[in-house]
């Protein structure tokens, strides 16, 4: 379970410090929601490691998580834009996330063909990211986080990445895109033990997920 | 319960934005499109009278022409030399810009970076003969390397590294062609690094990228789409260099058409042979021209040098070892051997030569009044006429997409085609060499006056007519996208002609057209082309006296003409760059100089009568 | 409808326009129109000729001392631009005297431009030039100044050099050596003919293996010179007279020339007047004014060569050895085989 422990925060040129205090169960989803600059995106780069708390802890099964770079943090983080490079097809988008130089072994590359099939994208490995909507494009970036959490050792090297972070990554979405995505993540945490913080603007989402809330009010 | 509909709602074409066009406010269109049209018929009618010009000068058998080149033998040396160098000249500049752009991405904050970016900026506006001054004091026989190596051969004698080789020929033009252009396509590659979005560098980190692979996903792509482009640009700049060939070429091993066709017209006055070699040099390249811009990424402005520089987030970085610092610092390195020595070299050189005796000899100042005053001329030509035609381009456009709904195909060409005509009009002027017209213009002019009325007015019009194009590139982009986007506020709000020129297009343009005021300026204040025909004692710019002066008896004269040379330029250069800032300081829209004494009524907000 | 705002608008577009055409206004005022009661000779030359440094200035004070008239000299750049121009100007040249050309280019000169004769007679009796040349025929141009053609090295830095041309070309050393066009520059050519005249049919043959030793070819003299005081090259292809400038000048004695044996090109600048001239009257006695000992005696120390006129005392240290054996063409020979002889350089230059 991943623990935020009194972490202080304040970007360089403001003055105002946010102050988390939270803790997320294994195998959940938390929503984040909160006003515009309340500091959702902030909590989450913290988790990520792009950003560097000036006191308190992160840690996640009791192991602290500060001091170590995004990369081996055991998280994937999703956004609501850019999630993909445009200039390179599906199949390559997702191999990055698993390994940076895009080679994978046979048992990877049949993990992700499940995965995409269990998502609904099964047949655009070559597509170009261009051609695919909205919704399609969110579904690649959860293929590329759903594999990195269900990879282990036999699969390929590198550990599994259990905790997803999402970023307002259906804001968006038409309704009923943001509906069947959201529903994808609830499946997708159900079934296969991950954790989850949502962050969101929409107070409707948790109840969508059936998953707690926290609120960050300015700078809590 | 919705309210009846106003009657103003029954007609459904009477909302149509383009029906609602008044027909007042025409006229300032009618006279943007009469003065454009009169400038591209200005145009086109003077290369007609050039090409016309120089055919009865010789013996006017046009048939023979192509022959006589053919049957030269040293055409086809010619064409290789000038091909091979282009070639070498644009691929090295390309293997010095990406990972200049990669170092000055990923260090941006680091220290001395800001003005290593302006440097870029300023490279290409450097007087040829400046620059090849600069590069010899560097790579010369006496220059600092050799120097250098002197001095380490002379303490440590088993060792003897040689001494550097001979710097003229064709390495010596390279690396001024790569002085010249690397900087440019690294003003380009530069922000389309740092328009690389956020999310992608975060992306990045989260999967462990190294440098390397950080490369090969994500930087080389972003500049993938104007590699070629680039270099097909530069390819184009260098095959048709002259002053650089000229000065560092060694003879006539190194050469390109244009020094051919100058080496014509101005030794061997072999007029046919200076045609068919002017016709070859258009023809090849109108091909090279014609080839890139069918690329989309060069069908915009050129190049796009007007995106904002945006610091980039901390997450660019791949790795913080110190294998990779180092790197960097080499590659920096190596950009300031390769871009900043030569201009310290100048500006030591310079201060340490006779700069008291330049400062007082009464030719200085008068070549200098010459040249500032035909920069000054050209830069206020050359900008008040791109912003005209660039107006009028616009106005093309709306016409004919107004029409083309209403109208049958057939009236759309014919906008099509007026467009078409245009931009060649003044395209055309980018691949004619500058001698030719000099040569041809003169030719007409000579039964007028003699030639020392004549010859500033031709260096006048040869500078305006090669700065014409790029300026117009320059402007037409943002142009086109930001008159698209007025059109409906201006219609809207009934701003029209002269007032939206004012206060929409100037504000919103000013960068630009600082930046090429300043451009045209600088340009022409180191311009050594149409001036190599017609300079005498009487009449001499700066950059000709430059010339004369550099390597000659005096020497010490020419490094402190070169430095007051550089420090124009960059004058004139800030210059256009402060009229730019001060174009976008904010103007009101309320007249108040028409009701000095009434405020505006404060219900209504309209200024009382 | 026509209001005050349409016309406003069409004020501003019409000075707007008028001020671009106009633009160039402060360029006119800036080329120079020179009001002057005097008539005046202008002479086209080439650079050092008319620079501050050179004859030019003492001879036109000297001159309009004399002729109640202004002489101008206008310098271009190169001596063979000197002809390049005045064709490329035309009827209307402003030209009255070309000056600074040498005597292989009369024959092409008198076909390329319409020439007065100089009415003065009996030139030759008071000419001391190189007995080779035999005697002075030319109704059309005036010697005024000759000299040998020589690569200039300095003697401090190299102390053992080729004594001959077959030497020099054929040399082991690595000699880093500065010449001239011979399309642009007189010097060049006369390096051409010079080649031609030891190695005739060879002259191409020994122009390629003379190449790797030339570090650049530059357009005219001054380049070429400059690059050699600068010490970018060791020698540089210019008179035997170079050093003389250092010795007598600047007190500098280390500048010497390579004495071949075979002999040295000859060089006889020489003038002429224009057909098209305004001032016919001046210009003759300007073409005379340049053989008188006044004007003469000008030439050795602002243009250092050797004056054409006999009896012209020459200063110290000028000369401190012996005049070399001296090569010239044949006048004719070179006009007609020019053209070919050029194209043959160019050709062996480009090789590599």
């Amino acid at each position: 379970m991943l623990e935020v422990l009194d972490v202080k925060f304040s970007y360089p040129e403001q003055q105002h410090q946010f102050h988390f205090h939270l803790t997320v169960p294994n195998q959940s989803v938390l929503v984040v929601a909160g006003a515009s600059g309340s500091g959702k995106s902030t909590l989450l780069g913290l988790i990520a490691g792009f950003l560097t708390p000036t006191s308190g802890d992160i840690r996640w099964c009791g192991l602290s998580l500060l001091g170590l770079p995004p990369s081996d943090r055991p998280i994937s983080i999703l956004f609501q834009n850019d999630n993909l490079f445009p200039h390179l097809d599906v199949w390559t988008n997702i191999a990055l996330g698993l390994d940076a130089g895009a080679k994978l072994s046979a048992l990877t590359a049949l993990l992700i063909r499940e995965c995409m099939t269990d998502l609904g994208i099964g047949e655009m490995e070559r597509r170009a990211i261009g051609t695919l909507s909205g919704g399609q494009q969110q579904r690649v970036a959860l293929v590329r986080a759903l594999v990195r959490a269900r990879i282990d050792n036999q699969h390929q090297a590198g550990m599994a990445r259990p905790l997803l972070l999402f970023d307002e990554p259906f804001s968006a979405l038409d309704p009923e895109t943001k509906v069947n995505c959201l529903e994808v993540v609830r499946h997708m945490v159900k079934q296969y033990g991950l954790t989850a913080i949502l962050v969101t603007h929409d107070p409707n989402d948790a109840a969508m997920l059936g998953a707690d809330v926290f609120s960050l009010k300015l700078g809590a | 319960m919705m309210p009846p509909a106003p009657k103003l709602m029954s007609d459904p074409n009477k909302n149509r934005w383009d029906q609602a066009l008044p027909r007042r406010g025409k006229t300032s269109q009618r006279l943007v499109g009469f003065a454009g049209g009169l400038m591209v018929f200005g145009l086109w009618g003077l290369l007609v009278l050039a090409l016309f010009a120089i055919l009865t000068m010789s013996s006017g058998n046009i048939i023979d022409v192509p022959a006589k080149i053919w049957q030269s033998p040293r055409i086809g040396a010619i064409l290789w030399s000038a091909i091979s160098q282009a070639l070498w000249s644009s691929a090295l500049s390309l293997c010095v810009a990406v990972p200049a752009s990669v170092v000055l991405a990923r260090r941006y904050h680091w220290f001395g970076m800001g003005a290593l970016r302006m440097l870029t900026g300023l490279a290409f506006v450097i007087p040829t003969t400046v620059a090849a001054s600069g590069l010899l004091a560097i790579w010369g026989r006496q220059g600092v390397f050799n120097q250098f190596i002197d001095a380490v051969n002379g303490y440590m004698p088993f060792i003897q590294i040689p001494e550097l080789p001979s710097f003229f020929g064709l390495k010596a033009v390279i690396l001024a062609h790569i002085f010249f252009n690397a900087p440019l396509m690294i003003r380009v590659f530069l922000p389309r690094l740092l328009s690389v979005p956020d999310n992608h560098w975060k992306l990045a980190r989260m999967m462990g990228m190294t440098p390397w692979q950080q490369f090969r996903w994500i930087e080389w792509p972003a500049l993938k789409p104007m590699a070629l482009p680039m270099m097909g640009l530069v390819f184009l700049f260098c095959f048709s260099s002259f002053a650089l060939v000229l000065m560092l070429g060694g003879g006539p091993r190194v050469t390109t058409l244009e020094v051919e066709i100058y080496a014509a017209i101005r030794i061997a006055f072999d007029l046919d042979l200076a045609v068919g070699l002017t016709l070859l040099q258009v023809m090849i390249a109108f091909a090279v021209l014609g080839i890139l811009m069918l690329h989309p990424m060069m069908r915009q402005s050129m190049p796009q040098a007007v995106m904002p520089m945006r610091p980039p987030i901390g997450f660019m970085l791949a790795s913080s070892s110190s294998v990779l610092k180092m790197l960097d610092v080499l590659l920096v390195l190596g950009l300031i051997i390769l871009l900043v020595f030569p201009l310290l070299a100048l500006i030591l050189k310079g201060l340490g030569g006779d700069m008291v005796a330049v400062i007082t000899s009464a030719k200085l100042w008068r070549a200098m009044v010459n040249s500032i005053s035909i920069a000054l001329a050209s830069a206020i030509c050359v900008t008040g006429a791109a912003m005209l035609l660039a107006e009028w381009r616009v106005l093309l456009v709306f016409k004919a997409t107004k029409l083309c709904q209403n109208m049958p195909y057939r009236t759309r060409t014919v906008y099509d085609v007026m467009i078409i005509i245009m931009e060649s009009g003044v395209m055309v002027y980018l691949i004619l060499p500058a001698i030719v017209m000099g040569t041809a213009w003169f030719i007409l002019l000579r039964g007028v006056s003699n030639v020392f009325v004549i010859a500033p007015f031709l260096v006048f019009m040869a500078n305006v007519l090669m700065a014409l194009p790029v300026a117009y590139r320059l402007l037409i982009g943002k142009w086109m996208t930001m008159r698209l986007q007025d059109e409906r506020l201006r219609l809207a709000f009934g701003i029209r002609g002269i007032n939206g020129f004012r206060y929409l297009t100037v504000p919103v343009m000013s960068r630009e057209i600082g930046l090429i005021f300043g451009m045209v300026a600088a340009m022409s204040m180191g311009d050594l082309g149409v001036i190599a025909l017609f300079a005498s004692a009487d009449f001499e710019t700066l950059p000709w006296l430059l010339f004369q002066q550099a390597g000659r008896y005096r020497v010490n004269e020419a490094a402190a003409t070169a430095l007051i040379l550089m420090l124009t330029v960059v004058m004139l250069f800030g210059l256009g760059h402060g009229l730019g800032r001060w174009l976008s300081l904010p103007r009101s829209l309320y007249q108040a100089s028409k009701f000095p004494n009434h405020p505006p009524d404060y219900k209504t907000g309209l200024p009382h009568a | 409808m026509l209001s005050f705002k349409h016309i406003q608008h069409a004020v501003m577009m019409t000075i707007i326009m008028t001020g671009m055409i106009l633009g160039f206004l402060p360029v006119l005022a800036v080329s120079q129109a020179s009001a002057n009661d005097k008539p005046e000779v202008i002479v086209y030359t080439y650079d050092s000729f008319a620079a501050d440094w050179g004859p030019g200035p003492k001879i036109k004070s000297a001159f309009e001392a004399q002729c109640e008239c202004t002489l101008t000299f206008i310098g271009l750049d190169t001596s063979l631009a000197v002809l390049t121009r005045i064709r490329l100007e035309g009827e209307n040249t402003t030209a009255d005297i070309i000056l600074g050309l040498d005597t292989s280019q009369i024959s092409i000169a008198k076909n390329s431009l319409n020439l007065a004769p100089h009415g003065i007679a009996q030139i030759d009796p008071m000419l001391d030039l190189p007995e080779s040349i035999g005697p002075w025929q030319d109704e059309v141009f005036i010697p005024f100044d000759w000299g040998y053609f020589a690569f200039v090295y300095d003697a401090s830095k190299h102390h053992q050099v080729p004594s001959s041309m077959t030497e020099l070309i054929q040399s082991d050393h690595p000699w880093r050596i500065a010449i001239q066009d011979p399309r642009s520059s007189t010097p060049g050519f006369g390096l051409m003919l010079w080649m031609k005249a030891l190695y005739d049919d060879q002259a191409s043959e020994n122009w390629q293996n003379f190449m790797p030793k030339i570090t650049t070819i530059t357009k005219g003299w001054s380049e070429a010179y400059g690059l050699f005081l600068d010490d970018e090259v060791d020698m540089v292809l210019s008179y035997t007279t170079s050093p003389s400038y250092h010795r007598v000048a600047e007190d500098q004695s280390q500048y010497e020339y390579l004495a071949f044996t075979e002999g040295h090109y000859t060089q006889i600048e020489v003038a002429a007047m224009l057909a098209s001239t305004d001032q016919p009257k001046l210009s003759q006695q300007f073409l005379a004014f340049l053989l008188t000992p006044e004007a003469q005696s000008l030439i050795p120390t602002t243009n250092w060569m050797y004056p054409a006129v006999k009896g012209i005392p020459l200063p110290e240290g000028f000369e401190v050895t012996e005049k070399p054996a001296g090569l010239l063409l044949d006048n004719t020979m070179v006009a007609n085989k020019q053209k070919q002889w050029l194209d043959e350089w160019i050709m062996a230059v480009s090789q590599n």
